[in-house]
């Protein structure tokens, strides 16, 4: 990979689970010799609000924030959340979607945006959707949903998947670090299949 | 020596643990909450949260005239409460070194304005440096020390959410020892009463030539060379928008405030247009529309007044910005958790049924919002029980203040003694959760537990409010609706201050409380 800034967005709400994912992912980085930068916005955002975490890599990054139309990837744990941030790719930008509707508690049910999926490939991304939440609870726990999305992105980032366990394994509570890895690694199947079935 | 990822508060506390601080003193706010918890996690040094920003303070002061270095953090408002001290601090000098950590937040990502710490610096005439990333969060913090005792002077280090909540590699370097304890007494410096108020002033004005020195011989401003008759001047975080332009323009980069005149100039005198990039008001673009013509920024238009500047508008300004179109999307505001005692108080309280509510800072501001839409205002911390009494002073009836019991400990108290002296008829709720919630949850005064998780001694809150002189103090779990709704309806009918507290622990610490 060249020298080039790597912009990886991630969007979802309060309580998801954004900081510790895009800090696993900063991590990576590092190790893998990058310079990075890892951008979030904690206060209000612990009471259940939109919430975007920022992970920037290459051989120099400046600014922490992403410019909208600038971001490479976009890692959605949530359908609306995705959406709202999908100004933030590029126009040839990958979309892991999370297929996971969190209706927030003001509003409407028949408010909630339909058809995100669709919306988002009419916009010329490329979309890789899952059910992260029915493959971690197939393992034993909806808690390692976000390992499983983790897994699916790792086949887009350029960090060896060794990497990727040490710094699960470093980042997650002792007790769940084995189910952490089988999900990561469930996620990396996962992503492969959906991608074959694409092409 | 390798480098480790650091959140931008635990980089600047490092470098205050590195330069050698004895002591911290802060009040939790976002972005600067963390400043303090991680001096507190993670190191020896002692330190407290103060009951609020003034006495962080002054007691950050105290530190300082046993000539020991100390950090003192809040974020951008707290420096408002703060404001005293701070100003009369620079008159005074300092003995050990002072630094002023101070988080903006452009954005108001969770604050009630977007006010820019720099112009408070220029206010006081002290030096302000600010850092653009994790590295100089650290370095300068270390280096403002040696300032601070070089000119004698508080120093602040001006920084915001974006950079404080930013992730990136730091360089850890040695800890320097502490200094020794040396008191003196130096009655003309040391005490400010107006026949040495002129003296001490005059000696303030004649450091401003020596903080220019200062400064320049560290560098933190500086021109980087380029092409063209175009120049970019960036000042803090800004910084890193210019450098992602990837355009060969000079930069005239500033880190550090006062900025010397002569560098501006030697800066703008060949260029044709000159573009200035800054983080909060136009500080730097106002002095610069002095010396030049032609001069872009905030203040002609090209780039917003308000909000983060973040570096959309600063590519848009190059013509470097790709069009986006962003999709339609319901809002999706932070609400009050399940289960927060909150709500329900909440729900008592429109049952009551009060003719207008003034509301305070915390989580349960949020109850300003739909469906609750329970309070009708809300200024700054402690404000609720003293636009009370305004508003009953004009013969409104059946008014209520909303405050937190930390917000109540910060600023309220005053305003509760000022209602009774004055005989307001006001009802006075305390929403009482045992914790500073909004922030992560910090310990208050009735919890009896310091900042370092050490046992303090704790203060009873229904006892403090009594003898404040209350006419009646009755505290309610929210729970239990009957009894919180006849003492709300009681509170808002009988003529006094009547003081009720819905006691009960926030939902996210109740279960800790419980093992405890």
């Amino acid at each position: 990979m060249a020298d080039r800034v790597i912009n990886v967005l991630l969007a979802g709400t309060g309580g998801q689970g954004i900081v510790l994912a895009s800090r696993i992912i900063a991590h990576c980085a590092l190790k893998s010799g990058f310079d990075v930068k890892e951008s979030e916005i904690h206060g209000m955002a612990q009471r259940g609000g939109s919430v975007i975490g920022q992970v920037r890599f290459g051989g120099k990054v400046y600014s922490p924030s992403i410019p909208t139309g600038e971001a490479d990837i976009m890692l959605a744990l949530e359908e609306m959340e995705a959406l709202r941030y999908l100004h933030y790719l590029k126009p040839e930008g990958i979309v892991i979607l999370n297929e996971k509707q969190i209706v927030p508690p003001a509003l409407d049910v028949n408010q909630y945006p339909q058809n995100v999926l669709s919306r988002i490939k009419e916009k010329g991304h490329k979309a890789i959707p899952l059910k992260a939440q029915d493959v971690a609870q197939k393992l034993g726990s909806s808690k390692v949903e976000n390992s499983v999305l983790l897994g699916v992105l790792s086949l887009f980032l350029p960090f060896e998947e060794e990497i990727w366990r040490e710094t699960i394994t470093q980042s997650v509570p002792g007790k769940t670090v084995d189910l952490n890895i089988r999900a990561f690694e469930e996620g990396r199947v996962l992503g492969e299949k959906l991608l074959q079935s694409q092409s | 020596m390798s480098k480790v990822l650091m959140l931008g508060t635990d980089a600047l506390a490092r470098g205050a643990i590195e330069a050698g601080i004895s002591y911290a003193a802060s009040y939790p706010g976002t972005p600067a909450t963390q400043i303090l918890e991680y001096v507190a996690k993670n190191s020896s040094v002692p330190c407290e949260w103060s009951i609020n920003e003034k006495v962080a303070f002054e007691v950050a002061y105290g530190v300082s005239l046993t000539g020991r270095r100390v950090l003192c953090s809040m974020k951008h408002v707290g420096l408002n409460v703060a404001a005293d001290p701070f100003m009369t601090s620079a008159y005074l000098g300092v003995r050990g070194g002072f630094v002023l950590a101070i988080g903006d937040d452009p954005g108001a990502y969770s604050s009630q304005n977007e006010q820019d710490s720099r112009f408070y610096a220029r206010f006081a005439k002290i030096p302000c440096l600010e850092p653009y990333d994790g590295e100089t969060l650290k370095e300068y913090t270390k280096i403002a020390f040696d300032i601070s005792e070089e000119l004698s002077l508080p120093v602040m280090i001006r920084s915001q959410t974006r950079l404080l909540h930013c992730y990136s590699p730091v360089n850890l370097g040695d800890i320097r020892h502490e200094n020794s304890t040396s008191l003196q007494k130096d009655p003309l410096h040391l005490i400010a009463i107006p026949r040495h108020v002129i003296p001490l002033h005059r000696e303030l004005n004649a450091k401003q030539g020596k903080i220019r020195e200062t400064l320049k011989r560290y560098n933190f401003n500086e021109i980087l060379p380029g092409e063209g008759k175009r120049g970019i001047i960036a000042c803090g975080l800004a910084f890193t928008y210019a450098m992602e332009l990837g355009e060969a323009l000079p930069i005239l980069k500033i880190n550090a405030y006062p900025v010397d005149e002569d560098l501006l100039r030697d800066f703008v005198k060949d260029l044709e247009e000159v573009i200035v990039l800054e983080e909060g008001y136009p500080l730097v673009e106002e002095r610069v529309r002095c010396l030049h013509p032609r001069v872009r920024g905030k203040i002609s238009g090209d780039l917003p007044l308000e909000g983060e500047l973040g570096p959309d508008p600063v590519l848009k300004l190059f013509g470097k910005k790709r069009e986006v179109q962003p999709e339609t999307t319901p809002p999706r505001p932070p609400v009050l958790c399940p289960g927060c005692p909150h709500r329900e108080f909440y729900k008592a309280l429109l049952e009551a049924n009060p003719t207008f509510v003034t509301g305070d800072i915390g989580c349960y501001t949020l109850g300003a919002l739909p469906p609750l839409s329970a309070l009708d205002t809300c200024l700054c911390m402690g404000a609720s029980i003293s636009k009370a009494i305004g508003m009953a002073k004009q013969g409104v009836k059946r008014v209520a203040a909303v405050i937190g019991d930390s917000t109540f400990w910060h600023t309220g108290i005053p305003a509760l003694i000022d209602a009774v002296w004055n005989k307001a008829n006001i009802l006075v709720c305390i929403l009482d959760n045992s914790v500073v919630a909004m922030t992560g949850h910090q310990p208050t005064p009735h919890l009896g537990i310091t900042a370092k998780g050490d046992e303090g001694k704790a203060i009873d809150l229904a006892e403090l409010c009594r003898a404040c002189g209350a006419d009646s103090v009755v505290e309610v779990d929210p729970l239990k609706k009957e009894e919180l709704l006849s003492s709300i309806k009681r509170g808002l009918e009988t003529p006094g201050v009547h003081v009720v507290i819905a006691k009960r622990p926030c939902v996210l610490i109740a279960g800790k409380l419980k093992k405890n």
